[in-house]
């Protein structure tokens, strides 16, 4: 047996939904929470500027964009964006970093709010942060029971409300 | 008489905001009398962390710099402040008191490091204590320096040349964040970051291959100050670079020319690729 690359479901060679979707979304485990779990472990989490960012009275999930695929799409930093793609959409705020590649968006899994604009809907648009909802369900291959959250496809664009 | 402070450095914080959870943890909602009013539940931050970015893909730097209250030694919120309502105390910490503070917001305004805050709800002004009630019943340090796990928050007595700080302070290069204010502020940091150059060596007849060990050294006019050798990957960087500086950085490899590339630290500098050409 001899390992080989299998080309990602999901991913920049993927014909047809990367021309929709050309941004990569990359969502690791959360840094100050344990995956869903703590958001309010204390109340004060959401005053750490890496973790939640407030705009306009509300606490919103910072997503990462480099300034290239920022530029592009006419997205400042501390604008609200909505990220999505066919599964779902999710709005967070966006952080314009040279820390992320072109082509990238880095957001935190597991953001512990799930907090829907019309409650109720399926398809309705989430504010909490729940960038889990974009990536895909599956598992990583029928004998491997892992999750593949980095093999997800999104479009990010500028939330006006 | 102590000189308490703290010696802050900045290449050991990894941003991990342990200090500020710990420090809100202590004063939210907790009244210490005269030494200070309870913190409300948001938007005050006596330890903050500034997030300091430098250059940008493939080269990024990420600095985070724990910013308290500084306990000047020309603190102009004592001068600003009306009826000693701000005072120094003889270990030089720098307390608002609760009561006599009341209604003064021009305390808030006077601190160039926007580190005092209004607590709208309380009338009144507050800031960093550094645990002064702590350390008065015997504890060693302020809670931020207890939860910091990575050691870059240091406590102790400058007078004291047996205490930790005292001897960081003398073996470690130290400065002052933003001494450009000009309040003499007590709290002392280490590896402030300033401009890198950085850049990777290729060769244009062994292209597709890293070379490591190539000399590279930075010049001020043709006096050098920095050396330094590519590593494994052909990258090769000098850090804590003056800001607005003109510089020449040389490289030098047997069998190649020579290159000075002049350069100026308006900003961080990645200068990418640097080609050698061979004589032959």
């Amino acid at each position: 047996m001899v390992p080989r690359y299998i080309r990602s479901w999901e991913g920049y060679l993927t014909p047809g939904l990367y021309d929709k979707y050309p941004l990569q979304l990359l969502s690791p485990h959360p840094r100050f929470t344990f995956h869903c779990h703590y958001d309010k472990h204390t109340d004060w989490l959401n005053d750490i500027p890496v973790h939640r960012i407030k705009k306009d009275g509300y606490a919103w999930w910072p997503a990462r964009i480099n300034p290239d695929d920022a530029g592009k799409r006419g997205i400042d930093n501390n604008d609200i964006v909505r990220l999505y793609n066919d599964r779902a959409s999710v709005l967070c705020i966006a952080v314009v970093t040279g820390r992320v590649r072109p082509g990238v968006i880095h957001s935190y899994a597991s953001s512990a709010l799930y907090d829907p604009l019309n409650p109720g809907e399926a398809d309705s648009i989430d504010r909490g942060g729940c960038v889990s909802m974009l990536t895909s369900p599956r598992m990583l291959s029928k004998n491997a029971p892992g999750m593949a959250p980095n093999s997800c496809l999104i479009e990010i664009e500028k939330w006006e409300g | 008489m102590p000189r308490l402070s703290l010696l802050i450095d900045v290449t050991k914080c990894s941003g991990c905001h342990n200090c500020f959870l710990a420090c809100r943890d202590e004063y939210f909602g907790n009244d210490y009398g005269s030494y200070s009013a309870p913190q409300p539940l948001e938007g005050q931050f006596w330890m903050r962390i500034n997030e300091v970015e430098r250059g940008g893909y493939p080269k990024p730097k990420l600095d985070y710099i724990p910013v308290p209250c500084m306990h000047c030694e020309d603190a102009p919120c004592i001068a600003a402040a009306a009826d000693n309502a701000v005072y120094r105390r003889p270990d030089g910490i720098v307390l608002i008191d609760p009561t006599k503070a009341k209604g003064q917001k021009c305390v808030v305004n006077s601190c160039p490091y926007r580190s005092v805050f209004w607590n709208a709800e309380l009338d009144i002004p507050q800031k960093c204590t550094l645990c002064a009630h702590r350390l008065d019943e015997g504890d060693k340090e302020p809670r931020c320096v207890e939860a910091c796990p990575t050691g870059a928050l240091v406590f102790g007595d400058l007078d004291d040349p047996s205490s930790d700080i005292a001897k960081l302070s003398k073996a470690l290069k130290v400065e002052a964040y933003h001494p450009d204010y000009g309040v003499s502020p007590s709290i002392k940091y280490v590896g402030i970051p300033r401009r890198f150059i950085a850049g990777e060596i290729v060769r244009r007849d062994v292209q597709g291959e890293c070379i490591e060990g190539v000399y590279v050294s930075l010049l001020e006019g043709e006096t050098p100050v920095m050396e330094t050798v590519t590593d494994s990957y052909g990258d090769f960087e000098f850090d804590g670079l003056e800001k607005n500086k003109a510089y020449n950085v040389r490289v030098d490899l047997e069998g190649y020319a020579s290159m000075i590339i002049e350069v100026t630290t308006r900003t961080d500098l990645d200068l990418g690729q640097i080609m050698l050409e061979p004589f032959n």
